[in-house]
């Protein structure tokens, strides 16, 4: 009941959204007035998962919450993004949701500027990661770093001002036109093609019920 | 420079980012945390006004298709994660149906891709650049069979050339991210001269 049950439950939605999938009538077949079966089922089941929703808002609110209460270090911080927290979702839920003007002004000033920057922190890290990782010690890494080196040359006009598009090969930008299209698809085929075996084994164990481990703990 | 507050608070955000490559400091770690903080939020507004009050109105109460009622009864069942250890299995139910039906698509759907692109793979050798396609193609996959790598010379050789081959597909990933994240440094760098401070550049 508590286990089996789960397990015969997904083995019969893989098998009900697989059917639907390979068969062309069933996909198309109308409950009523251009109302498909396959759509409401499928709204069905993202309206039942997206009352998981508040997950999130539990989850942090534990956390940070026990921050606040054993007074552990930064705790003031987990204060601020309680505040944050619940400020905002008030705001989005109850007061004009997505068309509200102060919600999307939040946004455009503080969620676009902070993601943005946050990524392009990146830059910095990889750039000192990469001085100490990939020091030239064999083929592969000299490889890398050259291939590297050609990418971004060919991307930018300074590359394209040292060896032009018109001269000699097409210049940097037409050896990396020519890396991107043949040595670096045929490998990331390769891969790819791997990782999918890889995947999709993986998916027939959990439709099969092999793995279990997606159910949570065996403690309940 | 600008009296736009909108404007302002963006420059204050991207400064307090950037404030974290000299130092960790208190303002970063407000940046970070308001961000957790408002990025959880923001999803769950838009998940709820996209879907669960649409679908609601429309689906339940519209048109009175009254299993999304039952539906969402089976989703509310996801809390019981945090009730007592004796219910806590209850919301194996609905993780249960969303996986098997994700999982039907995936079974049906994810081999398509993969298979065109296998499709292409077998280009006609009549140029230099298919024939070094396909050489490259089976030199990669070669590295991966663990089987006969140890007896095969042939193998061995292949499986050396497929990872200087992959090692190509590195560098070209590592440079075009290297130049993705510099891009966007410069797009804040920029925001930064021309819309907050007003230095046209």
């Amino acid at each position: 009941m508590k286990r089996e049950v789960p397990l015969v439950l997904t083995f019969l939605m893989t098998l009900l959204r697989f059917l639907f999938e390979m068969i062309n009538p069933l996909l198309n077949y109308e409950i009523s007035e251009g109302v498909m079966l396959f759509s409401r089922i499928s709204f069905s089941v993202t309206f039942m998962y997206c009352m998981g929703l508040f997950m999130g808002l539990i989850n942090l609110t534990r956390v940070h919450g026990n921050t606040i209460k054993r007074r552990r270090e930064h705790w003031i911080y987990s204060v601020w993004l309680l505040i944050v927290l619940y400020g905002y979702a008030i705001l989005g839920l109850f007061f004009g949701g997505l068309e509200s003007e102060a919600f999307n002004w939040i946004y455009d000033a503080v969620i676009v500027p902070l993601d943005s920057t946050m990524f392009s922190m990146l830059a910095f890290f990889i750039a000192s990661a990469a001085y100490r990782a990939f020091k030239v010690r064999n083929v592969e890494s000299l490889l890398m770093m050259v291939v590297a080196f050609i990418v971004m040359l060919g991307n930018v006009s300074l590359g394209n001002a040292i060896w032009g598009s018109e001269s000699w090969l097409g210049g940097f930008s037409g050896i990396k036109d020519w890396l991107l299209a043949i040595p670096n698809a045929a490998s990331q085929r390769a891969i790819g093609i791997g990782v999918f075996l890889g995947a999709y084994a993986a998916i027939l164990r959990v439709a099969l019920g092999l793995e279990k481990r997606y159910l949570g703990g065996t403690d309940w | 420079m600008t009296t736009d507050p909108q404007i302002l608070v963006q420059a204050i955000c991207t400064l307090a980012c950037y404030s974290y490559l000299i130092k960790e400091n208190f303002a970063y770690r407000i940046a970070e945390y308001t961000l957790v903080a408002l990025y959880t939020s923001y999803q769950i507004t838009r998940l709820f006004h996209s879907f669960i009050k649409p679908y609601w109105q429309n689906y339940a109460i519209g048109e009175k298709q009254y299993y999304f009622i039952l539906m969402g009864a089976l989703g509310l069942l996801l809390y019981t994660r945090y009730a007592p250890p004796q219910y806590r299995w209850l919301a194996r139910y609905p993780i249960a149906l969303s996986v098997g039906w994700g999982l039907g698509g995936a079974i049906a759907r994810s081999p398509r891709p993969v298979f065109t692109q296998l499709m292409d793979v077998m280009r006609p050798l009549n140029t230099a650049n298919n024939v070094l396609f396909f050489v490259f193609f089976m030199a990669v996959m070669s590295y991966f069979f663990f089987t006969t790598g140890k007896e095969s010379k042939f193998i061995q050789g292949s499986g050396r050339l497929g990872r200087y081959i992959m090692m190509i597909g590195f560098g070209t990933a590592f440079g075009n991210t290297v130049q993705g994240r510099i891009s966007l440094f410069l797009n804040r760098l920029s925001f930064l001269l021309t819309d907050w401070l007003g230095i046209s550049i």
